[in-house]
């Protein structure tokens, strides 16, 4: 049985008055990566920056190890590396500059910081570019980059925010592999994404992160056969038309609780319009 | 130690790569020395219209005038009392100065007055100071030429007095002799009296002689006689001669005595005059003399605001530059990776206060080696006590800005909070309004402003050479004050780092 390093239980996030998370359970087990699907603008990278303490849950608890995470900081700071959607280094410093920095932060000792930074660099294959400067980089360089940063102290755990973003199909392709290969030195990897299709093959589980709430869990394959698809592309439109239906129901019921007159069950054509325009 | 140096190196690497960042943070303060030293290196006031209102111009009037206009002051004579002071309200002068009426040479009771726009109270304050030295000056002069003549005249009498000090006795003396021949002459008369006797004894003998030689007897008689009729004639007149030596006696004792007196008075008078040690008319004017000087051995207006020259950059230089340094680096993407990382707030903290610092102090070294080797400011004596204020005043105003950069969100506020800051500050310090004209509540207030207390600090370092420990309070107020910014800037990271 795979361990489970990571923990989320009934967690809520809100910002201000905007609920982003509502209640969502999951656990992220050890050695495999688990991915996190969902649209745009759903809470992927609340979920992400929640699993390593960077927000505090309105309610409910992360734990790491069974330890809530801001009990576990130090642990969560030496274990957990994170490669952000946008890059989460210095535009003015070189790859180098950049990779040396972070490993003296993140506490390597002087000794081993050259033979990490050159581990890492090999990793990534930023061999040609290591005294060029980040912001001279292109995109898939500077992907490169950010996961080097959040790789250099070798980490247990990556959490990887959107990967493939922005990528065109060849990089997206050699950013995969890449992910295989930090996977094969035993990390386990956090990852989120709405490009679907791409994490089928790579991901052990898989979360779908639908209007606040995850309303699947587990492997793709299990979740494909559920929900009768070939694809993960598939079962999240299904999901999402599933869903629709269901708050049209529910807007339905609330309307005629509110307007006791008997109206026509099926929905106008403007009625429809505007559910489909929220899309 | 590691991790700082790490992060201090960073954060110049991240400088010195914005070009136009660095080359504003290391010439900034060049320029600033630049303008200000060529702008104030003087103790001229510039541009200054004087308007004045003189209801009767005399010689004096003018003389005054004449003064004001040697001090590169521009004079508008003016109609009437109230286009004066209208001349000041609208700004075409900046003082206006109101003669009173008969002011002369001989003095007046009426005072001259001075109306000055008290919104501009350091330049108002100035130009009275000025102006009103002008007047005292020409005061003076008159006193002194008018005492001068006065002192002349004493002078003059005890000149003459003192010769008729010598004529006095030499009279004296010679009443005195004649005193002595007067006695001569009356102690004569009774032996011319007794020749008169003996004479009229020998006509008595001669009658007995007759018998012998008639002739010669009768000659002799009548020789006799005639003798006799003279010395009766003598004797006649030598009564009245002995009335009139009684009488020259007497007068002459009379007047002995009067001169005498006359002498001792005289003496007395002398020895007075002799007493009196004041013999220059300025003495009599001004008998304790006073003499307007600067506290300060420098002369220039450069030298009296460098200290707040110093202030002044510390606290916008550090508050700017910590808080907008904070700013870009919470703005910047790697501000998340940091938060990932295991190294304390306290290093980053630290690390962001210590590249602000080296940046500033390589300011102040420029602005140092600029006053010291250009400028000629004998600073270098106390340059290790000015040194260490300037780095508390750095350290309080570093950590504030970098409390402000953690509060705000946007660098357009932080800039504008830092501004505000800063210029609050100023506006209750010395700087724009002086300190005195602050209500007394306030007043209390502002005496423990950071840049009050390093401004006043930093002038009695830099102009009268005062030494650590008579700063001493001055002193345990801005360890108070960084000890206090520390905890906020820290406070305002643990806060705040979460939001971004």
């Amino acid at each position: 049985m795979d361990t489970e390093l990571i923990q989320l239980k009934e967690v809520t996030k809100t910002f201000g008055k905007n609920c982003v998370l509502d209640s969502i359970n999951l656990s992220i087990p050890e050695n495999q990566i688990t991915g996190i699907i969902g649209a745009s603008g759903e809470g992927k990278t609340t979920i992400l920056k929640l699993l390593i303490g960077f927000y505090k849950p309105t309610s409910g608890e992360v734990s790491y190890l069974r330890r809530n995470v801001f009990k576990a900081m130090k642990d969560i700071e030496k274990c957990f590396g994170f490669a952000t959607e946008d890059g989460s280094f210095y535009n003015k410093l070189t790859v180098r500059e950049n990779l040396f920095y972070f490993a003296r932060l993140y506490g390597i000792k002087t000794a081993k910081i050259q033979d990490a930074v050159e581990d890492i660099i090999n990793l990534v294959e930023l061999q040609d570019a290591i005294n060029t400067l980040a912001e001279e980089l292109s995109i898939g360089m500077k992907k490169r980059l950010d996961l080097a940063c959040a790789l250099v102290h070798d980490p247990k755990i990556l959490i990887m925010d959107e990967p493939t973003e922005d990528l065109d199909p060849l990089l997206r392709k050699q950013m995969i592999d890449l992910i295989r290969k930090i996977k094969k030195q035993g990390t386990t990897i956090v990852l989120t994404t709405h490009l679907l299709n791409e994490m089928d093959s790579v991901c052990d589980k898989i979360a779908i992160l639908f209007n606040k709430k995850i309303v699947e869990d587990g492997p793709p394959a299990k979740i494909k056969k559920k929900y009768g698809q070939a694809t993960l592309d598939g079962v999240f439109r299904k999901i999402f038309s599933q869903r629709v239906r269901e708050r049209y129901k529910e807007k339905r019921r609330g309307k005629k609780q509110e307007e006791p007159e008997e109206k026509s069950p099926f929905p106008s054509l403007k009625e429809l319009k505007e559910v489909l325009g929220r899309r | 130690m590691f991790n700082l140096l790490n992060i201090i190196a960073k954060n110049f690497k991240i400088l010195v790569r914005s070009k136009l960042s660095a080359l504003v943070i290391l010439l900034a303060p060049l320029l600033i020395v630049l303008l200000v030293g060529m702008a104030f290196n003087s103790s001229e006031l510039y541009g200054i219209n004087i308007g004045i209102y003189s209801p009767s111009e005399n010689e004096l009037t003018t003389s005054i005038l004449t003064s004001f206009e040697e001090q590169s002051f521009t004079i508008q004579k003016l109609e009437s009392e109230e286009l004066c002071i209208n001349s000041v309200k609208e700004g075409k002068t900046q003082i206006c100065v109101i003669f009173p009426e008969g002011l002369s040479i001989e003095g007046t009771t009426d005072p001259v007055t001075f109306h000055a726009d008290k919104s501009r109270v350091n330049l108002a304050y100035t130009l009275i100071n000025d102006i009103n030295s002008q007047i005292s000056t020409k005061a003076s002069e008159l006193s002194i030429t008018m005492t001068q003549a006065l002192i002349d005249v004493v002078d003059e009498a005890k000149t003459n007095l003192i010769p008729k000090t010598e004529s006095v006795s030499t009279a004296i003396s010679d009443t005195t002799s004649i005193e002595t021949k007067s006695d001569t002459i009356s102690s004569s008369i009774p032996q011319v009296s007794a020749l008169i006797s003996s004479l009229g004894e020998a006509k008595n003998i001669t009658e007995d002689l007759t018998c012998t030689n008639q002739t010669l007897v009768d000659d002799l008689e009548e020789q006799i006689d005639s003798v006799l009729t003279d010395l009766t004639n003598l004797e006649s007149s030598t009564t009245a001669f002995t009335q009139i030596a009684t009488e020259i006696k007497s007068k002459s004792s009379s007047t002995k005595t009067t001169l005498s007196e006359l002498q001792t008075s005289l003496n007395s008078l002398s020895e007075i005059l002799n007493n009196v040690k004041v013999t220059e008319a300025e003495k009599v004017v001004s008998p304790i003399k006073t003499e307007i000087q600067s506290i300060s051995t420098d002369s220039s207006n450069l030298s009296y605001l460098f200290p707040t020259l110093l202030a002044l950059i510390i606290l916008l230089a550090s508050i700017i530059l910590s808080s907008t340094m904070v700013l870009r680096e919470r703005k910047t993407k790697a501000f998340f990776r940091n938060f990932m990382t295991p190294t304390s707030d306290f290093v980053f903290l630290l690390g962001t206060y210590l590249t602000c610092l080296i940046i500033l102090l390589i300011q102040l070294a420029i602005l140092l080696a600029a006053a010291i080797f250009w400028l000629k400011m004998p600073i270098l004596s106390v340059l290790a006590s000015t040194g260490l204020i300037l780095f508390i005043s750095a350290t309080i105003f570093i950590f504030l800005g970098i409390a402000i950069g953690y509060s705000f969100k946007s660098e357009e506020t932080s800039i504008l909070a830092s501004i505000g800051i800063a210029a609050l500050l100023m506006f209750f310090s010395n700087t724009i309004l002086p300190i005195e004209t602050i209500a007394e509540k306030f007043k209390y207030i502002a005496l423990f402003n950071p840049l009050v207390v390093s401004n006043s600090v930093l002038k009695k370092m830099i102009l009268f050479k005062a030494d650590l420990m008579s700063v001493l309070p001055e002193l345990y107020i801005l360890l108070i004050a960084v000890a206090v910014t520390f905890v906020l800037a820290f406070l305002a990271r643990e806060f705040t780092k979460r939001r971004a």
